[in-house]
């Protein structure tokens, strides 16, 4: 009614008083005191109140205007109150409902209609190469492009950009065109732009409290061989996004999905809105350049996307089941494939039980008589207040809404007779379907349900972490696709219109899915000749990549609040290009790595600098950085000591040693983000992330001056190089001149200084075979990497052959068997005799004990001299009745008076999993008292000793830290 | 390119990233106005501590001990009657604040604090509240409160981090989401500092030089700068590689300035004292010296999980918790006092939640049954103290049982808007455009509670 009334109003403006107030006494105040801060002057309006338009603010107006002139509560304007006349003014004009026209047509603009935003129009691309449109716009402006760089920076420079890595020595004998089609084809190309993806795509490795996913890294294994392969970016798209609807795709391609299912995951069935934000807001910023997350809760503010788009898209990504039932590939080995049907079951059987309880309470007479009561009390209510109210009344929304639809509209509370017979009938509205088990289930069921799915795909997550290549992660539509709505203000329980599933209309006008959820759809008409944005936003990315800054320098919004592009018609080449080359990446790449522009030198001109300070028009090679992974693989690189293996399991890259495998394999927690990550501006792996941060900070400088990994790499190149002269080739690629030459000697000729030998600790940490008939311990493998906390024989996850096996300062965790127990082992300094104190602990927690996941641990004493000395099993005790805690478990006491012991004699305490290395975690850390001397297996536990570097290796350290280093010109 | 300090706060990463490469992303910074508070300490209470036995005397409990009160919301697990509390309630002070006997001697500085008794939040479950009153959003990653202040204030000192989480034994439920820097850069994110462990490059990552002697690494530094020296003379404009030799020096800085601040050993007997040589007084004696060196903020965690969680034996749990945590926090006040560091040091206590005034009833899992409170989000304590915060005041209530605020209602959001306020920051321009948003800490809630604000 009163829009209406507006609508006339606006035309009639002028017979109506209440306007020609507004003209005559209100925009004039409202343009002196008001529209400093709020109007459409600033980009951002403050409160985001506009009172150049008040029509469109009027609730705002009507609710807060006067106690903020009044000063009761913002104190508005904050330079001084109105005089009291202003204020009586304003008081009269809101007492009048705060007339107001309609917004005139120029503040209206503000909004796009999408009509003409360069973002959404067909490609318009210039005319001639890249270099051409360079150097034009250049020309325009008086400059010109700078000079080619010289060819040993050409390379260098290619060849961090393509491989991230620095150039093998031979490379810089290579003509320059000769050294990218080489880096293009070598398989680093593919682990070097993976990456780049993953920040696209904010890949994790472990999620929801830190639990992994089922085999990350199947996905990353899958982007790494498309980037090699050169698979054409729209079927790149395609495959990421809906794998599992196209036809003759593998199994193994449809870890594509992983795009979509290493996303958020949290617990609660009401935390599915932030499943689907998650989805809606990688596709749409990461693939379109669209922020359509804004358009959750209300229309979004600049761009003309309705929260009917959101919804649209919501539909699609709301009905996809995220990694539900893991693709088998191929043959699971047996043992893991007979341990995940296991848990499976438990997991149904769980679900079987727990749903005949709660069907039991829901039909208690008097839970019934609630529910009676409360549709009685709300037979007027709509759906969504019906939702409403059974929260009010702690009811399950569910089975109320089961009563409702049984009972139909009521006129009379339901007689006796009615109820029992709905109760006594086929599906009783007490008796929840199974699939509909998540709606009733309590917040212990959720993570027990949670749990017990974990301990399923940790079965299989075991399997591939050893190697096997069997399960991938996938994605696919749910058996019945649910209708979408719109959520009133981002509410999901307060349900609006209904919409269908459609690609966003400011892109292309009503062009909707109906194949499953649409995601298929949805891929090809993101890469579709309807459309031309997904190809602007990928060419701007690669550019960015490799000049720095894009064209566009919000690379994930192109919407009217983002930069517009440098060069819209060499965006707009490039895009078409991309496309007519049938969307290859690696075209694209090689194209724009063997122009001039990308040739030139990095060199200053101090004109240019003052015309054009931020670059904007290219007139010469930005200096850029390494990021992280650059950087750390470079010194991997030039110490000799790189692992060049492609794909597998995640590794730790604080471990020592160091884990010689690329940065990009690093293990990424998205919940447990490493702090050196974040020192160096990884890209953080909670959301999509347009491109990195550059940040220079003094933890940075910690880490490069005194962590033990970059010791060992100084160490290493310190070791490779036979002079000063050999250290400068292999670290930075080059012949130190006179003077530096100089001043290297005096570190490389500097005589070490003495060290004090370290005490030589009693204590070892390793694996062995034991054979318990004749008491040998035989093959003895100290542990490879120690974590900060553990020793074991993988720097993170699994090792293929001990699998969980580690030793800890407190306990520690066996192998699988006999073949691979894990030893805490200690050498007799003295001759003598010792008491062993300790006990040895299961520990494990309420959850596995109650589901029987632990079938108990052995420890064993055992000497090198005079066999089994000591023997002990700990069988799980029964589940603790109150809170979840292992420290309750018992344990067995492991104690022994007066053993002799002889110098160099070995004791070896052993844990063994008696056959099933599942949930056996233990806790064991003896002392061994002599008549003089004691030692405590906790308190010496200890990593590898660091030594001191020598000169030279200081040599090489500084090497590795100078910005020669870590800059590319 | 120069930013005015009101540009600052309304740009987004690209002029985060020019700013960062001219000053460093920690420079100290100018607020929108002149600000009571320069720095903060967050002590808290992890768990949901119970308001109706520290802060917020409820005698109308005892009327219905056993009893199912007139009053009954929905709680998270299932729930009794009701619980008094076990503890007496005292008047403190010259404003006669009503505190309980377990926190004595914090109730000794009554007249310096500003409880407020009528908080709420959303649910009652402890992450999404955790990310609530870090993050000022239950689900969705959002930058921490102390990242948010570090982004707009810089910091003091260059030579230590901008924001600092002491928590003692390992991580609070959530772990490092509670001080995480989401799409703020990582400079902002919190360091978190196991106040348990004792040898220093536990305490700070790479802190410590086991590669070097420090006069070798003194030595390295001149190589590396000569070396620098010369890679930059060609360069000379480029100030990115200016801010890397920087960096370097600061970090030699660090090494040093960590080991001193650290090292409680300098601290004069009678201060050490006063703290208690107790893990939770060594902690907060810690947190002293790092506000005092200028890290902007500093939060104080109980410990790891969540220990006021008090689901079990409330009479022995919060007894014991706050004698924990009371005389640390009340040498903290006189401490700050004494240096003249209160008027601008802003004082937060709290947890995630409150608890309920009625019994939880005994579930597998949940509790032993022997006499706890669950979660209750829909009222809860907080106090302020220093910093421009009015003191010895109680702000706003809960209804007669502690169930639920009732009068002046303070959320979350409102909490956040009114310490920004006190950081001289109007909560509505303090933005950051991200994914083509002005995103704000408070999303698009919260009034600044003046009240509590001192005259």
């Amino acid at each position: 009614m009163r829009l209406l009334l507006l609508a006339a109003a606006a035309v009639s403006a002028g017979a109506d008083p209440g306007l020609d107030f507004f003209e005559s006494r209100i925009r004039p105040l409202l343009a002196a005191k008001c529209h400093s801060c709020h109007s459409a002057k600033l980009a951002s309006p403050m409160a985001g109140l506009r009172l150049d338009d008040p029509a469109a603010h009027r609730d705002a107006i009507l609710t807060r205007l006067l106690p903020a002139v009044r000063y009761q509560t913002k104190g508005m304007p904050p330079t001084g109150k109105l005089a009291p006349e202003e204020i009586a003014v304003l008081a009269k004009w809101v007492e009048m409902g705060a007339p107001a026209p309609a917004a005139a047509a120029p503040t209206m603009a503000r909004k796009s209609t999408g009509a003409d935003h360069w973002a959404w129009q067909p490609l318009r691309p210039g005319s001639g190469s890249i270099d051409d449109q360079i150097r034009a716009r250049l020309k325009e402006a008086g400059l010109a492009m700078s000079p080619r760089a010289d060819p040993r920076t050409l390379i260098r420079r290619a060849s961090f950009d393509l491989t991230g890595l620095p150039p093998a020595a031979g490379d810089y004998a290579l003509d320059f065109e000769a050294a990218v089609d080489r880096y293009l084809a070598a398989p680093q190309f593919g682990e070097r732009w993976a990456r780049h993806w993953m920040d696209v795509a904010r890949y994790a490795d472990t999620g929801f409290l830190g639990r992994a996913f089922l085999v990350s890294f199947g996905y990353r294994d899958w982007l790494i061989g498309a980037f090699n392969r050169d698979v054409p970016y729209d079927r790149f798209l395609a495959l990421q996004l809906a794998a599992d609807q196209m036809e003759g795709v593998s199994k193994l391609d449809q870890a594509a999905l992983g795009f979509l299912s290493l996303g958020v995951n949290p617990n609660r069935a009401t935390d599915l809105p932030d499943v689907v934000d998650d989805k809606i807001d990688l596709v749409t910023r990461g693939l379109l350049g669209l922020t359509v997350s804004c358009a959750r809760c209300h229309d979004h503010k600049f761009d003309p996307i309705p929260t009917r788009d959101y919804y649209s898209l919501y539909g699609i990504f709301a009905n996809t089941r995220y990694g539900g039932e893991p693709v088998e590939a191929g043959p699971l080995p047996d043992f893991y494939a007979r341990r995940a049907a296991e848990r499976k079951k438990i997991r149904q059987d769980y679900i079987a039980e727990r749903l005949q309880e709660l069907r039991a309470e829901f039909r208690d007479p008097k839970e019934v008589r609630r529910y009676l009561d409360a549709l009685w009390e709300g037979r007027e209510l709509n759906r969504a207040a019906l939702e409403n109210l059974a929260r009010e009344k702690n009811l399950n929304s569910l089975v109320l809404g089961r009563w409702a639809g049984r009972l139909g509209t009521l006129k009379d509370r339901p007689t006796g007779g009615q109820v029992n017979a709905l109760l006594d009938g086929p599906d009783a509205p007490p008796d929840v379907p199974v699939e509909d088990f998540p709606s009733i289930m309590t917040e212990g069921d959720a993570n027990t349900v949670r749990n017990l799915q974990w301990q399923y795909e940790q079965m299989l997550n075991d399997a591939a972490y050893r190697g096997s290549r069997a399960i991938v992660l996938g994605a696919n539509d749910r058996a019945v696709i649910k209708p979408a709505y719109v959520f009133n203000r981002g509410n999901q329980h307060d349900l609006g219109e209904q919409v269908r599933r459609c690609f966003p209309s400011v892109l292309v006008k009503d062009q909707c899915f109906s194949t499953g959820t649409g995601r298929l759809e949805l891929a090809r008409a993101i890469t579709g000749d309807r459309d031309p944005v997904a190809a602007r936003v990928m060419v701007n990315r690669v550019w960015q990549k490799l000049f720095g800054e894009g064209l566009v320098r919000t690379p994930s919004d192109f919407g009217v609040r983002g930069d517009p592009p440098t060069h819209p018609a060499l965006l707009d080449s490039l895009a078409s290009d991309f496309i007519r080359d049938g969307w290859s990446m690696k075209r694209l790449i090689r194209r724009l790595v063997l122009s001039e522009t990308y040739r030139q030198s990095s060199a200053s001109q101090a004109e240019a600098r003052l015309k054009d300070p931020e670059n904007k028009l290219l007139w010469h090679m930005p200096r850029r950085r390494l990021d992280f992974e650059a950087l750390r693989d470079a010194m991997l690189a030039v110490s000799g000591r790189l692992d060049a293996t492609i794909g597998g399991q995640p590794i730790s890259i604080t471990a020592i040693p160091a884990d010689p495998r690329r940065t990009l394999y690093a293990m990424i927690e998205r919940e447990r983000p490493l702090a050196l990550l974040k020192t160096f501006d990884v890209a953080d792996p909670e959301q999509h992330s347009p491109q990195r941060y550059q940040t220079t900070v003094p933890q940075q400088g910690l880490f490069l001056l005194n962590s033990p990994f970059v010791g060992e790499m100084a160490r290493h190149l310190a070791a490779r190089a036979g002079d000063v002269r050999e250290l400068y080739q292999l670290a930075l690629g080059r012949v130190p001149s006179a003077s530096e030459a100089a001043r290297a000697g005096m570190f490389w000729r500097a005589e070490p200084a003495a060290e004090p030998t370290p005490e030589k600790s009693a204590w070892q940490y390793g694996t062995a075979r034991f054979d318990p008939a004749s008491g040998r311990v035989t093959g003895f493998q100290p542990f490879r990497y120690f974590t900060g906390k553990a020793w074991q024989n993988a720097s993170a996850g699994l090792d293929a052959k001990t699998g969980v096996a580690r030793i800890t300062a407190t306990g520690g965790a066996p192998g699988d068997d006999l073949a691979n127990v894990a030893v805490r082992r200690w050498v007799s300094p003295i001759d003598g005799a010792v008491d062993l104190d300790g006990k040895l602990v299961l520990a494990v927690g309420a959850f596995e004990l109650r589901f029987k996941l632990s079938n108990g641990i052995r420890g064993w004493l055992v000497s090198n001299r005079r066999g089994v000395l000591g023997q002990w099993r700990v069988d799980p005790p029964p589940p603790p009745k109150d809170q979840i805690s292992y420290q309750a478990n018992p344990g067995v006491a492991t104690e022994l008076k007066s053993v002799a012991v002889t110098r160099g004699e070995i004791l070896d305490f052993l844990v063994d999993s008696d056959g099933d290395y599942e949930a056996d975690d233990f806790q064991w850390s003896p002392t061994l008292t002599a008549a003089n001397a004691a030692w405590n297996a906790q308190k010496q536990f200890a990593g590898p000793a660091i030594p001191k570097l020598t000169p030279r290796e200081q040599l090489a350290q500084v090497l590795l830290l100078t910005n020669e280093f870590a800059f590319l010109d | 390119m120069t930013l005015g300090r009101r540009q600052f706060f309304q740009l987004g990463l690209a002029a985060v990233l020019r700013q960062a490469a001219h000053a460093g992303p920690l420079s100290p910074r100018q607020p929108h106005f002149a600000p009571r508070a320069r720095r903060v300490i967050h002590i808290f209470a992890n768990g949901g501590p119970s308001h109706m036995d520290t802060f917020d005397p409820k005698p109308a409990l005892a009327k219905y001990a056993g009893q199912p009160l007139p009053v009954h919301l929905r709680t998270e697990r299932r729930t009794g009657t009701a619980l008094p509390s076990p503890f007496a309630f005292r008047r403190f002070g010259r404003s006669g604040l009503e505190i309980s006997e377990v926190f004595s001697k914090t109730g000794a500085h009554a007249d310096d604090l500003c409880v407020i008794r009528s908080m709420h939040t959303e649910v009652p479950n402890h992450e999404p509240s955790l990310m609530m009153m870090n993050c000022g959003a239950q689900q969705q990653s959002r930058p921490s409160f102390g990242s948010w202040v570090v982004y707009g204030l810089g910091s003091e000192n260059q030579n230590l981090p901008g924001f600092i989480s002491l928590c003692p034994g390992g991580l609070p439920v959530r772990g490092a989401q509670n001080w995480k820097s989401a799409f703020l850069p990582g400079a902002y994110q919190g360091t978190h500092i196991d106040t348990r462990e004792t040898e220093l490059d536990k305490l700070v990552e790479n802190v410590q030089n086991r590669l070097t002697r420090r006069e070798d690494q003194k030595k390295q530094l001149d190589l590396l700068a000569a070396m620098n020296r010369e890679y930059q003379a060609p360069r000379a404009e480029d100030e990115a590689l200016e801010s890397r030799v920087h960096s370097f020096e600061l970090a030699f800085r660090m090494q040093m300035e960590a080991e001193d601040v650290f090292d409680l050993s300098k601290e004069p007997r009678h201060i050490r004292d006063l703290y208690g040589d107790t893990l939770h007084g060594r902690q907060m004696l810690m947190a002293r010296r790092l506000l005092e060196k200028g890290v902007r903020v500093v939060q104080v965690w109980h410990g790891a999980g969540q220990p006021w969680d008090t689901h079990d034996d409330v009479a022995k749990r919060v007894k014991q918790l706050a004698f924990e945590a009371d005389q640390p926090i009340a040498a903290l006040l006189t401490d700050l006092k004494q240096r003249g560091m209160l008027d601008d040091t802003l004082v937060v206590w709290g947890g995630e939640f409150g608890r309920t005034p009625v019994v939880e009833l005994p579930a597998f899992g949940s509790n032993a049954g022997t006499a706890g409170r669950d979660h209750n989000s829909y009222g809860f304590s907080v106090w302020l103290a220093g910093g421009g915060s009015k003191g010895g005041m109680a702000y706003g209530a809960t209804d007669e049982f502690g169930f639920r605020a009732e009068t002046d209602r303070v959320h979350v959001h409102d909490l956040h808007a009114t310490l920004l306020h006190l950081l001289g920051f109007d909560h509505e321009r303090f933005t950051f455009r991200y994914a083509g948003r002005d995103f704000r800490l408070t999303d698009v809630h919260g009034q600044v509670v003046k009240p509590i604000l001192a005259g």
